[in-house]
């Protein structure tokens, strides 16, 4: 009897090993088949958490006083400190120390267990030349409008007519149903005022060219006169040389020509070429104390020296004479510290045919490609010789934007290039289309 | 013997070997139904893998086309394997955006860059810009060429679709990325044109594209996937 029970404990036993194995079989199974599809969520979320940690961390920088990627608690070396982001590990490095003036490539990690996404970025502190528009106090538009580059509004804006605001919008926008955004709004910033920008960065610096005393070279009745037709500047043993009118006018360590009265500037009309002509890009700075008078358009000059962008930058206004073209189109970073800063007035003088053709031709090189109803009405407003101001430089300004009743087309473009001596805002942005999963 | 019969002792054994036998037999079945099972979980874990692959390489691709205004109105996304000129509903493409956007002239036969760019022939290059009469435009080139002037570079382009005649505008470079199924294969097409099994065997795959989203579906047996990205 013992026997049989022995016999029938030991049946027993294999049957419950036979289950056992078979449970662990299955619940393995199991675990592999869960690990399948929770590879698919996690695979999503690590990303989403990437992305999310990374948006966290320019924001933070962004609206907290002290500035995550400037804070060195924040960081180790080239790495942040790492920290927890709705459950995942954020970790991130710089490739470089961070450069104010220049992309920065930043790595961005988030993980969990065997989870992780790893994203690349490219961080750039804000600039003015960003910037279609900036402006520290409130503006009315009086006419239907392109922006072509970030705006930033001190208050709010106003608009009178359809406005296109092709990159992010810093401001109120007045009514709302006149606005046309192709970007979503961001959060606004506090942006420094232009007068502490500049205060900031010590201008004007003090190794430009100064022309003062009514110097004989520029001076004109009661006010200086730059005509741009006349003006090289070449680069030898460090230093800048300008030559006017064929004559050396002095030597400079920055590209600053720094005017102590009223300037008058015009250049003959040339067309943007769409490849440009020559290298380096080299940014020429020309400062009054008193108001810049514009008489004609203005673009980049081409010398054997390279390309030269202009930035002009006026201590009161900047006026645009009413004795020039029906059309002006400005390629300038234009920087007034008046109130009102820009006064912008048309001529009457018609454009040749060539100079419509060359309007055109200019058009077509622009994001205004891309929208076509406008255009359409800047295209037929060149036509009937109507009256408009298209700046193709970034317009940074502390006072009103006064334009004339008759004005049917007013246009923005941000810099295309970019001025150091003009420091960065402390803010950062993620450039566009730069990100990479890796 | 004692106190066992040989009726009790044959009885025994057999009850005893039959339950080895019906024991082997379990182990056995379980084995096979392990098999069967694996054979059918393996498939969803490369399904879901596959999933994610082909959900990643789609999604966002057109995100970097904002590092040009000028690109941004171009396509990205076709129906077919030739740049949308033959929908059909066993392939699609995607294109992705790679270096950085170069602006060029038409030149008459040659297109002009400024020099230093970084073409190189034999890749794809995505050009967007302006058409003779104004409009925008967009279209997709294979570099022949390269050749330099005094301070441009030359380019030879060959178009890969009808060629829309820009005459100056950005481009960039672009990989193509096709997915055909055929033979209850999903195959990769890669941007040189080599073929590749990419998911494998299926018994129904299709896609849908309502211009902004991009369902994709596919099923094996009683395995299904069906999951949606916007390039």
């Amino acid at each position: 009897m013992q026997t049989i029970k022995g016999f029938a404990l030991l049946l027993s036993l294999l049957l419950i090993l036979i289950l056992t194995v078979f449970a662990c079989w299955m619940l393995s199974l199991a675990a592999g088949h869960h690990l399948a599809t929770r590879s698919l969520f996690e695979s999503e979320n690590a990303r989403l958490a990437c992305a999310s940690a990374l948006k966290y961390l320019i924001d933070r920088h962004n609206f907290e006083s002290t500035g995550f990627f400037f804070d060195p608690q924040q960081w180790n070396g080239m790495e942040i400190r790492s920290f927890d982001w709705n459950g995942y590990r954020i970790t991130g490095n710089l490739d470089s120390a961070w450069r104010p003036d220049a992309e920065n490539l930043f790595m961005i990690k988030a993980s969990k267990g065997r989870y992780a996404a790893e994203q690349e970025a490219v961080l750039r502190q804000i600039r003015t030349e960003d910037f279609a528009l900036f402006s520290d106090t409130p503006q009315d538009l009086t006419t239907s409008t392109v922006f072509d580059g970030m705006v930033f509004v001190r208050s709010f804006v106003t608009l009178l007519y359809p406005v296109r605001f092709r990159h992010a919008v810093y401001t109120l926008v007045s009514p709302e149903s006149l606005a046309s955004y192709r970007k979503t709004t961001p959060a606004i910033p506090d942006f420094p005022r232009l007068d502490d920008v500049l205060r900031s960065a010590g201008w004007p610096p003090p190794d430009g060219l100064s022309i003062t005393g009514q110097n004989p070279y520029f001076w004109s009745v009661d006010h200086y006169f730059l005509d741009l037709d006349q003006l090289n500047i070449t680069f030898s043993n460090d230093q800048w040389n300008f030559l006017y009118q064929g004559v050396q006018v002095g030597q400079s360590l920055n590209s600053v020509m720094a005017f102590d009265d009223r300037l008058q500037i015009k250049q003959s009309y040339q067309e943007i070429p769409f490849l440009p002509k020559s290298q380096p890009l080299i940014s020429l700075y020309i400062t009054s104390y008193g108001d810049i008078e514009l008489d004609t358009s203005l673009q980049s000059m081409e010398t054997q020296a390279g390309r030269i962008d202009l930035c002009l930058i006026a201590g009161n206004s900047i006026r645009l004479n009413p004795a020039g073209p029906t059309a002006k189109r400005i390629q300038a970073c234009l920087l007034a510290r008046g109130d009102p800063a820009i006064l912008a007035d048309t001529g009457t003088i018609p454009l040749s045919d060539p100079e419509k053709i060359a309007w055109l031709s200019e058009l077509n090189g622009t994001s205004f490609l891309l929208e076509p109803s406008a255009k359409k009405a800047l295209s037929g407003a060149i036509s009937q010789n109507e009256k408009i101001i298209w700046f193709r430089g970034s317009v940074l300004i502390r006072g009103a934007l006064q334009t004339e009743s008759d004005l049917t087309q007013l246009h923005f473009q941000s810099c295309t290039q970019t001025h150091l001596l003009i420091p960065s805002f402390p803010f950062i942005k993620s450039v566009e289309g730069r990100q990479k999963w890796r | 013997m004692k106190g066992v019969t040989l009726l009790e002792f044959f009885l025994t054994v057999s009850f005893f070997l039959t339950i080895l036998f019906f024991g082997y037999h379990a182990f056995d079945l379980q084995k096979d139904l392990l098999v069967r099972t694996i054979s059918r979980t393996r498939p969803e874990e490369e399904s879901n893998y596959r999933a994610i692959l082909l959900k990643h390489l789609i999604e966002d691709s057109s995100r970097k086309l904002q590092i040009d205004s000028m690109l941004e109105g171009a396509t990205i996304f076709f129906e077919d394997l030739a740049f949308g000129n033959q929908a059909r509903t066993d392939a699609f493409s995607v294109v992705h955006v790679q270096g950085s956007p170069v602006h060029f002239l038409n030149s008459g036969s040659d297109y002009t860059v400024p020099s230093g760019s970084r073409i190189v022939p034999g890749n794809n290059y995505l050009l967007a810009g302006s058409d003779s009469n104004g409009n925008y435009g967009w279209g997709y080139y294979k570099a022949l060429q390269v050749s330099n002037t005094a301070s441009t570079l030359a380019l030879k382009l060959q178009p890969l679709q009808s060629d829309p005649r820009l005459e100056k505008g950005t481009l960039i470079e672009v990989e193509i990325h096709g997915f055909l199924f055929k033979n209850s294969t999903l195959y990769r097409i890669s941007s040189g044109g080599a073929t590749q099994p990419f998911l494998e065997p299926l018994d129904e795959f299709r896609y849908s594209w309502d211009g902004t989203v991009l369902t994709v579906t596919w099923r094996r047996g009683a395995i299904s996937m069906e999951f949606k990205c916007k390039p």
